[in-house]
């Protein structure tokens, strides 16, 4: 029935959104537990949450588990995301299974969104309420209609009524549905090529679904469970105050972490007031990019080695996420001032970008090299892409070494900014040297450059 | 009887000992979410161990030590911390 | 990573092996499968207690849509019938606010400080009572001592005595745009165990409104 899988895809990477699924079941099931407690009207709902963590047994448990499972799946859903992304799935012939996973995605995002309000504390709402505003601040028909679905005329008992209800009936059966067809289109096309497209044959040995690979999905599946109750334990949650008016006005709203790095571009100076609509749009677009991946990348190459462009855009974005979301941690409610963000953003992408096509180059002149008679000089296109990186780097790392020292006479010296001081420096040296190479690699014998300048030579030689 | 075996068998007996003693649970106690939590981890890796070596068994594979070890390990660690844990 | 596999197994794959590895996974799970069941057991024997009796307000309408004008209050009694409060549409999206423009909000018209009833105060007018004061936005301004409580934020306190917000009426506004009153955010109404932030305290001490 199911067909059977090939060996090398017994491996956790093939199993990340196997789990995502698994943690949905763990959420499934302590939710449900939960739901004979819990009342969704705004006076009881902070009442019936500390009920549960205080009188219900192992209600507090249930609560940390919950809540860890579900920023546990957020996260499996991404990394499955991202692995698949560096694997080509979203290439011929599984687009679909790309754009319905990037649906599921959403849905994922939404049980956080909508859960997120449920116990109405402090935090919560005041996060969820921001999360509302940046909603009606998108263009008037996508607004109208996330308003509808999401708040309607009414008010506070409207929204978590409406919350409530998409987050325990409408998201799970939506998910579910998406689930189905997944796996449908899962059993047309079988488990994709691994990135490095080198196999073995005994690697391709085909392994029965039942009882074999199901046992490995159970393996980690038990796995998965005991490091979510452990967590659970080793860190039980604590319920924030209740949300009044009063104790709101106090408190600087916060996004749950995966939303972050959306509320850290917001916060940027330039998109103040008018501009938040801009700034939504731009996150809009960069969603619908993702969305539409398999006919923006439309190559047939799937090696990693083969995709030097889309595997740095790739890390870019993952780099950047991480940047943005700690970023925002630190600076709760500060609006960030452009030159900064232009720093922080375009300097993450610059380092990896060197890093990235740093490395493309060095693969490149091994793995394509035709003779084993020692290095060849780096094909055109790595040259340039290689001087590119190099300049910009090395014009990133001076800028910031005379910043960083300007910065260290003017106000004084402090543990971060030494640290932002030697890093610049490590990464001058890096480039001075990487330049170095790289011209050394050009001046072989049948280098570029020596190459034009012999044929100049002998143009020279021969016009006399 | 070889030693992987032996392990499923001992690995056996320390999931009855868990279930039974997790049914036992005080659940008023506050105590017992800790408990609950260790104890029904320590049911699951005992599960993932003994799936793992079956299904190297049926595969005519030999099972790597490491992860042998590892799961051990975290038992041990488990059952200790079960005892500290006040 | 590959810490070379010991031999452990010597490849026996007799069916008396097998037989024993199959029974065993088995087991192991129905093991698992009970533990998880324990917790269901447990959760669900929760013995209930008082106060989990859920405190229920009732649902008591107020007004309709087209009653209201901008910045005319309506006094009403909720939720129980010596608990006034005051509704009014203000004309501009305020916190806990319903109705088309999230502008309709109604509040315990008893100040927190001394619980005397204070009056609503569009933007621009002044009170009676004291006409140095002029209202800066729309306001309950309370004639007693002085307090301003800010209509657009919640209730909370802008100026005077009073220690702590006017609680904000909780409304939902059904499909035919009827204005419902269904329940009291916190503090609680002065009176009533002034000063905590369990509403539950707000049922007692009186009859309540009958729901409509």
């Amino acid at each position: 029935m199911l067909r059977p899988v090939p060996e090398y895809a017994v491996n956790p990477f093939y199993w990340l959104g196997a789990l995502t699924v698994v943690a949905f079941v763990i959420q499934g099931v302590t939710g449900m537990l939960m739901m004979l407690y819990y009342v969704p009207s705004p006076i009881q709902a902070f009442q019936s949450t500390q009920y549960i963590f205080q009188q219900v047994y192992y209600g507090r448990f249930l609560e940390s588990v919950h809540l860890y499972t579900a920023y546990a799946m957020i996260m499996l859903a991404f990394m499955h995301m991202m692995r698949g992304y560096f694997v080509s799935v979203h290439k011929k012939p599984r687009e679909m299974m790309w754009i319905v996973g990037m649906v599921m995605g959403f849905v994922t995002l939404g049980f956080g969104f909508t859960g997120y309000l449920l116990p109405w504390t402090v935090v919560s709402k005041s996060a969820t309420d921001v999360g509302i505003g940046m909603i009606d601040a998108l263009p008037a028909q996508i607004s109208w209609l996330l308003s509808f679905l999401v708040v309607g005329a009414g008010g506070d008992a409207t929204e978590l009524l409406r919350f409530y209800d998409l987050h325990v009936v409408v998201l799970p059966a939506v998910l579910l549905v998406l689930l189905t067809l997944k796996m449908y289109m899962l059993e047309c096309h079988g488990i994709s090529e691994p990135a490095t497209g080198v196999v073995s044959q005994e690697k391709r040995r085909l392994i029965p679904i039942f009882p074999d690979v199901s046992l490995y999905l159970l393996e980690l599946a038990a796995v998965f469970g005991s490091a979510m109750l452990l967590i659970s334990v080793i860190f039980p949650l604590n319920l924030p105050p209740q949300y009044s008016p009063q104790l709101a006005a106090q408190f600087t709203p916060q996004p749950d972490w995966y939303f972050l790095w959306i509320y850290q571009i917001l916060k940027i100076s330039i998109f103040e007031g008018p501009g938040l609509s801009v700034a939504l749009s731009l996150v809009t677009l960069l969603f619908i990019l993702l969305f539409l991946l398999p006919f923006i990348d439309r190559s047939k190459k799937r090696r990693l080695i083969d995709r030097p462009i889309f595997v740095t855009l790739g890390l870019i974005f993952v780099a950047e996420l991480i940047v943005l979301a700690y970023w925002g941690l630190i600076t709760p409610g500060q609006i960030i001032p452009f030159e900064q963000a232009a720093l922080v953003i375009g300097g993450t992408a610059l380092i990896i970008a060197f890093v990235s096509f740093g490395a493309y180059w060095v693969l490149f002149s091994r793995i394509k090299r035709q003779t084993s008679s020692g290095p060849q000089a780096p094909t055109k296109f790595a040259a340039l892409f290689s001087f590119g990186a190099l300049a910009t780097g090395g014009a990133f790392a001076i800028g910031n070494t005379m910043n960083t020292t300007v910065n260290i006479i003017v106000q004084g010296l402090d543990w971060w900014k030494a640290l932002l001081l030697v890093s610049s420096i490590i990464m001058l040296a890096f480039v001075i040297l990487a330049s170095a190479l790289l011209i050394y690699r050009i001046e072989l014998p049948n280098g570029s450059l020596s190459r034009r300048i012999r044929f100049l030579e002998k143009m020279i030689h021969e016009s006399k | 009887m070889n030693r992987n075996d032996l392990l499923v068998t001992v690995l056996v007996i320390l999931q009855l000992v868990s279930t039974n003693y997790l049914w036992g649970l005080d659940a008023a106690s506050s105590v017992s979410q800790a408990r609950f939590a260790i104890f029904l981890a320590i049911d699951l890796l005992s599960f993932a161990m003994i799936a793992y070596i079956y299904r190297k068994a049926e595969w005519r594979e030999q099972t790597y030590r490491i992860w042998l070890l590892l799961g051990s390990f975290g038992l041990v660690l488990l059952l200790v911390s079960s005892l500290i844990f006040t | 990573m590959s810490s070379k596999a010991d031999t452990e197994s010597k490849e026996d794959n007799s069916p008396n092996r097998r037989n024993f590895l199959k029974v065993a996974v088995t087991f192991s799970a129905l093991l698992v499968l009970a533990g998880i069941g324990a917790i269901t057991k447990a959760v669900t024997s929760t013995p209930p207690s008082e106060s989990s009796e859920s405190v229920t307000f009732p649902r008591v309408k107020v007004a309709s849509l087209t009653d209201l004008e901008a910045n005319r209050p309506i006094i009403f009694n909720y939720p129980l019938d010596n608990e006034p409060n005051v509704l009014v549409k203000l004309g501009q999206k305020a916190d806990g606010g319903v109705g088309p423009e999230g502008d309709i909000v109604a509040f315990s018209a008893l100040c927190q400080h001394l619980g005397c009833v204070y009056a609503f105060q569009p933007t621009g007018t002044s009170p009676q009572c004291n006409s140095a004061y002029t209202a800066e936005s729309s306001v309950g301004y309370c004639c007693c001592h002085g307090s301003v409580f800010d209509f657009l934020h919640g209730g909370t306190v802008q100026a005077g005595p009073s220690p702590r917000p006017v609680p904000q009426v909780i409304l939902d506004v059904d499909t035919s745009g009827e204005i419902y009153a269904v329940g009291m955010g916190p503090p609680t109404i002065f009176g009533h165990n002034t000063g905590s932030n369990d509403t539950s305290s707000d049922l007692q001490g009186g009859n309540p409104v009958s729901t409509t």
